[in-house]
């Protein structure tokens, strides 16, 4: 029963108990999606039973699947809200349908998680991004419907930029200067944006920012700005000492699984929360990866009742830190994300003057 | 020749790989040489010599069987088959020739480059600027053999590169006597957009669909099992199972009964082969095959074949209508079918079926189903292990007669 989640605290179970709570809901997910979804439902029958990808309780499905098909597991009239990725340039973005059911599990799951790092209590909130991403409320983009998602943890809102030309809106910027000096604020932002137009105009300006005990919650990987050999440390460090943010959570997701989140802790590593897990997997058989390995990482949630993403393989690397063993205290396995699977090299009687698909950022 | 015109050219764009310090004006004002000149046949027998003797060829088969393939006695063949072909014709060269060869299968470019100089041309490769171990290999070797080749010979080729760029292949399109497009559907289209001279002619390689057609009862009957699996492992994965020629699907002639144990039996051996060779197997390139096989399961019903989690090899059994669609993925993803005679085959084979690797199934058994039935494709029918063998006689072409003319005196 998904009600039992809520009754948890959200990182407070050990293994063994989560293991049974999580695999009883995941294993109920796979036979309704089985029953619910006619293209799931082949995916499944085309495996011999024994041979399913991840296993017979949540075979995982590549993300990329969200792309190629619509997947659905509620009659149409039913979907109140169609979610896409934002779609990585030359590729078709992925489509996620939401019903009422799945929508509120996911605020719900969210709010759980999110509220552990920052309390109960709403905060002045800025949003490093411009107002337009959040215009169509009725087909969310995953930058639009992230910043919706976390604006309810927040009061107050301002947007940090102007508009697409990501110019800082000095104005928002000075009325939470002038009215909240010294005290707590909270900010939202993807990461190369939080970096490349806030954190850099701000100090291409000289200013900094008087904030005190600020918190900066983050997402959308890291490529960008590995690129620029901007670590998490950097960022962080240029954070607290150009803005005052004294608490930095990165987060690992992606549209196809909004909600259960994986958040960043005080010791530096990414936390599967109680709706959620990964799995490291070894890309010769999917077999699952032991701590410590780098392999393949899976995602399993179990949000998703209108669509059938409660089990999928993602296109990046990551490594297994520790499970229930977090200096910070937080129980559950613990991981950090090594970037995007490297393109295998095209070889082959390929096309020289074909243009190469640029990759997107992880979502 | 106009030097104040070339010089403003779209041509400054170019740079010239080998040989050093050859300018493309000079190659312009060349004239070409006879069919199988001497300078061009000691010039191949060095680079051959050079390339077998290489210490660094060695880890590379492609290198090693270009290597042979350039060797004097093999092309000696060549000129009897050359010879012989049209005894009442004069052959000469076509003039100048410009190669665009594909990314990455390095030995493509010279292959054609060698061809075309048997033919007598003057020519311009265009070669990728994608580099790489094995193909900075076969550089240094070519370079070292037209380092000791005649200037004559020198005078007779420039290997180039250029960023993609309509000015440049417009400018060696209208100046080339024969225009030879290696690469896939992308490449010719994109060349073709830059006209020939109308007396240019050209040779072109789009995207090829290759196979392989196995008789089941033969497969259950044959000793050499395992070896077959190896020359079959070699053929698919070598290139990633990119190259035109990599069989993208296995189809066997039979039963029901004998083709299912004979498939049961063949991707045994098949995995247990790829394990051994040891290609390596990137974390892209399994999930790809991932989301290929449930796409097909999806879009067409296909099973996975075998309870086996093992990424390196991945086979589904899509309905044999689905036979000669666009490939799924590649790497070692394969497709799984049945046939009952080979005539089953013709309502999929198209004018992109390209190579068919065969095993069990008699010439005659072929002659009689090309012969009776015309196929719209094929292009060559082969042992397994020999897919990737480059040939002169290519794609359905004689290389050789089209890069050349032929003047008939009567």
């Amino acid at each position: 029963m998904i009600e039992e989640f809520f009754e948890h605290p959200v990182y407070g179970l050990a293994k063994a108990e989560k293991a049974a709570l999580l695999g009883s809901e995941l294993g109920e997910l796979t036979r309704h999606h089985d029953a619910a979804c006619a293209p799931y439902h082949s995916i499944l029958s085309a495996y011999p039973p024994d041979a399913l990808p991840g296993g017979s309780v949540a075979p995982f499905l590549p993300v990329s699947m969200f792309k190629m098909h619509s997947l659905s597991s509620v009659p149409q009239d039913q979907i109140f809200k169609t979610m896409t990725s934002s779609g990585t340039t030359g590729q078709a973005p992925s489509r996620i349908f939401l019903d009422a059911e799945t929508a509120q599990l996911q605020t719900r799951a969210l709010t759980r998680i999110v509220t552990s790092f920052i309390g109960p209590k709403r905060l002045p909130m800025l949003i490093i991004d411009h107002p337009s991403v959040v215009k169509d409320r009725r087909t969310f983009s995953a930058r639009g419907a992230g910043i919706l998602g976390l604006m309810t943890f927040g009061r107050d809102h301002r947007f940090a930029l102007k508009d697409e030309t990501m110019e800082l809106d000095w104005a928002s910027i000075e009325y939470f200067v002038q009215k909240y000096p010294d005290s707590p604020i909270f900010a939202f932002g993807f990461t190369f944006m939080v970096w490349q137009h806030f954190l850099q105009q701000l100090k291409a300006a000289g200013r900094k920012l008087p904030f005190a005990d600020a918190i900066l919650i983050h997402s959308g990987g890291w490529k960008k700005l590995e690129a620029e050999k901007v670590s998490n440390d950097i960022f962080k460090g240029v954070a607290r000492d150009v803005a005052g943010f004294a608490r930095v959570h990165n987060f690992y997701g992606m549209v196809e699984q909004t909600g259960s989140v994986f958040m960043e802790c005080e010791a530096g590593r990414l936390h599967a929360p109680l709706f959620a897990d990964i799995i490291i997997r070894d890309p010769q058989d999917w077999r699952e990866c032991a701590i410590g390995e780098a392999g393949v990482i899976q995602v399993l949630s179990v949000l998703p009742r209108s669509y059938p993403g409660h089990s999928l393989l993602t296109e990046d690397r990551g490594r297994l830190l520790g499970e229930d063993d977090c200096p910070c205290g937080r129980m559950g396995k613990t991981f950090e994300v090594l970037g995007r699977l490297p393109k295998a090299e095209v070889r082959g009687c390929s096309d020289t003057f074909a243009q190469p698909i640029p990759q997107g950022a992880a979502a | 020749m106009n030097h104040e015109a070339v010089t403003a050219s779209p041509l400054d764009a170019v740079s010239v790989v080998l040989p050093q310090g050859t300018s493309l004006a000079e190659l312009f004002a060349r004239t070409p040489a006879p069919p199988f000149a001497p300078d061009a046949l000691s010039f191949m027998e060095n680079f051959s010599r050079r390339l077998l003797r290489d210490p660094a060829v060695r880890q590379y088969p492609e290198l090693v069987a270009l290597g042979f393939w350039a060797r004097a006695a093999s092309i000696k063949r060549l000129n009897v088959r050359f010879a012989e072909a049209y005894p009442e014709a004069v052959r000469v060269a076509r003039g100048l020739a410009f190669h665009v060869a594909p990314s990455n299968v390095d030995t493509i470019f010279v292959y054609s480059l060698l061809l075309s100089l048997l033919a007598g041309n003057v020519n311009i490769i265009r070669v990728s600027s994608r580099g790489g171990d094995q193909a900075d290999a076969l550089m240094r070797v070519l370079s070292g053999a037209l380092e000791e080749a005649e200037d004559s010979v020198r005078a007779r080729i420039a290997i180039i590169r250029y960023a993609h760029d309509r000015a440049v292949t417009d400018a060696l399109c209208a100046r080339c006597h024969i225009r030879v497009v290696w690469g896939g559907d992308a490449t010719v289209s994109t060349i073709r957009q830059s006209p020939l001279a109308p007396t240019g002619t050209e040779l072109v390689f789009p995207n090829k669909y290759s196979v392989s057609v196995f008789d089941a009862a033969a497969w259950l009957a044959a000793d050499e099992k395992a070896a077959v699996a190896k020359d079959f492992v070699n053929d698919s994965l070598w290139f990633g199972q990119a190259a035109c020629s990599s069989p993208r699907a296995v189809i066997w002639r039979g039963g029901e009964d004998a083709a299912n144990a004979a498939s049961a039996s063949f991707w045994a051996e098949v995995r247990g082969a790829a394990l051994a060779a040891n290609f390596p197997l990137e974390g892209a390139d399994a999930v790809a095959k991932l989301l290929a096989e449930q796409t097909a399961a999806i879009e067409v019903g296909a099973e996975v074949v075998g309870g086996s989690a093992d990424n390196q090899v991945r086979v589904i059994r899509p309905p044999l209508s689905r036979l000669g669609g666009a490939p799924l993925a590649s790497a070692g993803f394969f497709e799984d079918y049945r046939i009952e005679g080979l005539a089953d085959l013709l309502p999929h084979i198209a004018e992109n079926w390209q190579t068919v690797t065969s095993f069990g199934i008699t010439r005659e058994d072929w002659a009689g189903f090309l012969g009776q039935h015309q196929p719209r494709g094929i292009a060559r029918i082969v042992k397994p292990g020999h897919a990737l063998n480059f040939d002169s006689l290519w794609d359905g072409v004689d290389l050789l007669t089209q890069m050349t003319r032929l003047i008939v005196i009567e």
